[in-house]
Order: C-alpha cells, then sequence, then structure tokens
C-alpha cells in the first residue's frame, strides 16, 4: 500500500456496532464510507455518509462508485448491517424472512461483489462478514435470522476461493451477543440462557468484535480467508 | 451522460493496458478483433473478469455514465459480449444508449 490512507467501507455505521468501528478506525487513520438507511450524526473530515438500504443494486453500485471516484481504491469492507428478529417459525410471516434475506444475505452479497470489483484492481482487499453465534447454537426463536447468517457464513466460504487471486481475503466474525438495540427485544431469561452455553459466559463487547476484525484485515493475515470466527468460545 | 462507442473502446484499451503486466507471459493487443473469452482467448476468467470489471469503472471515470457489462441480460446472450474488444464495445455501448 501507498502511504496515502487507507480506505475503509462500513455498512449500517448509524448506531450500533458499525458506529462503534467507524469511529474506531476513524481515528486510526482511515477514509471510512459509512451507510444506512437513516442519517448518521458521524461528523469527521474523513467521513462520509450514504443514505441507503443494503439490499437495493442500484445504491450499492453507486456508492461504490462514489468511492473509486473520491480515493481510486478500497482496502476493506466490513459488511456489518444486519437485522435480526425473535420469533417462532409457525408465527413467522414470509415479508419478515424476506426483509431478514434482503438485508443480511443479498446486502452481504452485493457490498462484497461490488467491493471486490474496486480491490481487484490493485489486487490487495480485506472483506469481513457478520455472522452470529444464534446459527451454531441453533437457537430457537431466530430460524430465520440463524439461516440468513448460515448463508453468510457459506456465501464468506465460497467467496474466499473465487477471489483469492485477486489479493482479497474473506472472513466473517460471529458475535455472541453484545448489547445493542439489536438484541434489545430478546427476553432477559432467553439472553441468560444463550450466554451459558458458551465457554465463556457473559456478553461480548463491541471491542472483542472489533480485535477480530483487526486480526482479520491486518497486511500480514494474508493467509486466512474463508473462515469464520465465533466469539465466546461458541 | 452518454457513451460513444469510441469512447467505449477507449476504455477497453486503457483497461488491456493496466492488465497486460500483471499477465504471466502474455500480452493482449489493442486491437478491436483481440479474442477475450472462449475459444482462442488468452485470459482465463478471473483476468476476465477483472477486464471486464475495469472497464466499467473507466467507463464510469471517463464519461459518469454507469454501465452494468456483468449483467444478468449479458450473460444469457447466445452471442457472448466478452467474446472479443469488439464484442464489449458494442454492448458496452449499446447498454449505456
Ligand atoms: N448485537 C448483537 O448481539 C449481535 C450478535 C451477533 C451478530 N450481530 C450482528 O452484528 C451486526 C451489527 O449489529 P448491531 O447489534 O450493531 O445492530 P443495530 O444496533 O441494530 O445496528 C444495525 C445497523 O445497521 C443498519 N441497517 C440495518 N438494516 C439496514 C439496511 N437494510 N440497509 C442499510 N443499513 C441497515 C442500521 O441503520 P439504519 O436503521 O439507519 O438502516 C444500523 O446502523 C449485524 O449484522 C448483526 O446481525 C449482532
Amino acid at each position: 500500500m501507498s502511504d496515502q490512507k487507507p480506505v475503509m467501507a462500513i455498512t449500517g455505521t448509524r448506531k450500533g456496532i458499525g458506529r462503534f468501528l467507524a469511529e474506531h478506525f476513524l481515528n486510526q487513520g482511515y477514509i471510512v464510507e459509512g451507510c444506512s438507511r437513516g442519517e448518521a450524526d458521524l461528523e469527521h473530515d474523513d467521513y462520509r455518509h450514504h443514505c441507503l438500504d443494503v439490499a437495493d443494486e442500484k445504491s450499492v453500485i453507486s456508492m461504490m462508485h462514489a468511492i473509486y471516484r473520491s480515493h481510486k481504491r478500497l482496502d476493506v469492507l466490513i459488511n456489518n448491517a444486519g437485522i435480526a428478529s425473535m420469533n417462532h417459525i409457525m408465527l413467522t410471516p414470509k415479508s419478515q424472512i424476506e426483509r431478514i434475506f434482503e438485508t443480511n444475505v443479498y446486502g452481504t452479497f452485493l457490498f462484497a461483489r461490488e467491493a471486490a470489483k474496486l480491490m481487484g484492481r490493485r489486487k490487495y482487499g480485506r472483506i469481513v462478514n457478520t455472522a452470529t453465534v444464534a446459527t451454531p447454537l441453533k437457537l430457537e426463536g431466530e430460524a430465520a435470522y440463524a439461516a440468513s447468517k448460515a448463508a453468510v457464513v457459506s456465501l464468506t466460504e465460497i467467496m474466499a476461493r473465487e477471489v483469492a487471486g485477486l489479493g482479497i481475503t474473506v472472513n466473517a466474525v460471529g458475535p455472541t451477543p453484545v448489547p445493542t438495540d439489536l438484541v434489545g427485544s430478546v427476553p432477559q431469561a432467553k439472553m441468560d440462557a444463550l450466554i451459558a452455553r458458551q465457554a465463556i459466559p457473559r456478553y461480548g463487547e463491541m471491542a472483542d468484535v472489533l480485535n477480530v476484525i483487526e486480526f482479520f484485515i491486518r497486511k500480514e493475515s494474508d493467509f486466512v480467508t474463508g473462515q469464520t470466527i465465533y466469539m465466546g468460545g461458541v | 451522460m452518454s457513451l460513444s462507442r469510441e469512447q467505449a473502446v477507449t476504455a477497453i484499451y486503457e483497461a488491456i493496458d493496466e492488465l497486460n503486466p500483471q499477465l504471466d507471459g502474455i500480452s493482449l493487443e489493442r486491437s478491436e478483433d483481440t479474442i477475450l473469452f472462449g475459444e482462442g482467448a488468452a485470459l482465463d476468467s478471473l483476468n476476465l473478469v477483472n477486464l471486464v470489471m475495469m472497464v466499467e469503472q473507466n467507463i464510469m471515470m471517463e464519461t459518469g455514465t454507469e454501465v452494468l457489462l456483468a449483467s444478468e441480460a449479458a450473460m444469457s446472450r447466445k452471442r457472448s459480449p466478452y467474446r472479443s474488444v469488439k464484442a464489449l464495445a458494442d454492448y458496452a455501448a449499446e447498454v449505456a444508449a
């Protein structure tokens, strides 16, 4: 990489983990291009916000073109935007599973595809997707969500092979529950039972997610691809 | 914001210039007859993908036109728009119109 500032795209930066990551990497000297459906109040010279739905192909392509036009490069993509919903499968309307797959699967796919186009040009890139422990723990009430993240893991593994020749690695981080709005609606008893199933039974913190991401995106991690690292020993 | 066929050819030639140093032992010619894909093609699939992506980006940078060259429509054509420089230029000018 040249001495120019590295460029990172992060999805879902209005709040939660994405917001935390954006602030962290801005402090580390990255140029951060963020997005979410809503406006973000993050103010920084090296931050630009794109209001878009990650499942909207045209908007994703436009954002990536804007990045290329401004910086001519993209070093890192963090596919963080995601939605969950707690519901018994027999009570889940089709529209709900559609919305979850659109955001978590199609959104991740579109961003990864468009990012790889920019990264391929410089033969360097790091893509990090977001999974969840709900998949390996087979969490009841989260069938649609866990299935969508299982798809993310599969995309990660196969895309890693398809873009390895372009110098791009693709990995995923699988967080345990981390206190954000996403888990706000899950009943406490359910949360306690879930956390008890981890090897290390505590809530995850945003810094735990960050730690795994930082490992994946290091230059030295060029031999690490197609992997999903679950937090908490799940 | 539109794209002439000439601009499309220029965008492809620029992508060829950029890709050539990355190719192992081969070099693509700046000619409309250069075969890109299929029988007699010099590029493997990954380099073809990379070339097509570079062309998309070059067109966008030079003309402000956003063309999607890797689309369902492109994949399902009987005669691949990736076959040669000429076919790709025709296709780019066609979808940008
Ligand atoms: N928190 C946890 O316990 C936990 C555990 C495992 C995995 N995860 C995963 O971690 C990621 C981040 O979760 P979080 O806890 O930070 O959630 P969060 O607090 O609910 O934040 C989600 C972010 O994504 C954005 N977003 C949602 N849908 C979007 C869409 N269709 N298009 C664009 N942006 C969208 C939201 O902004 P807008 O509303 O403005 O669009 C928001 O900025 C998700 O992938 C989640 O599945 C979280």
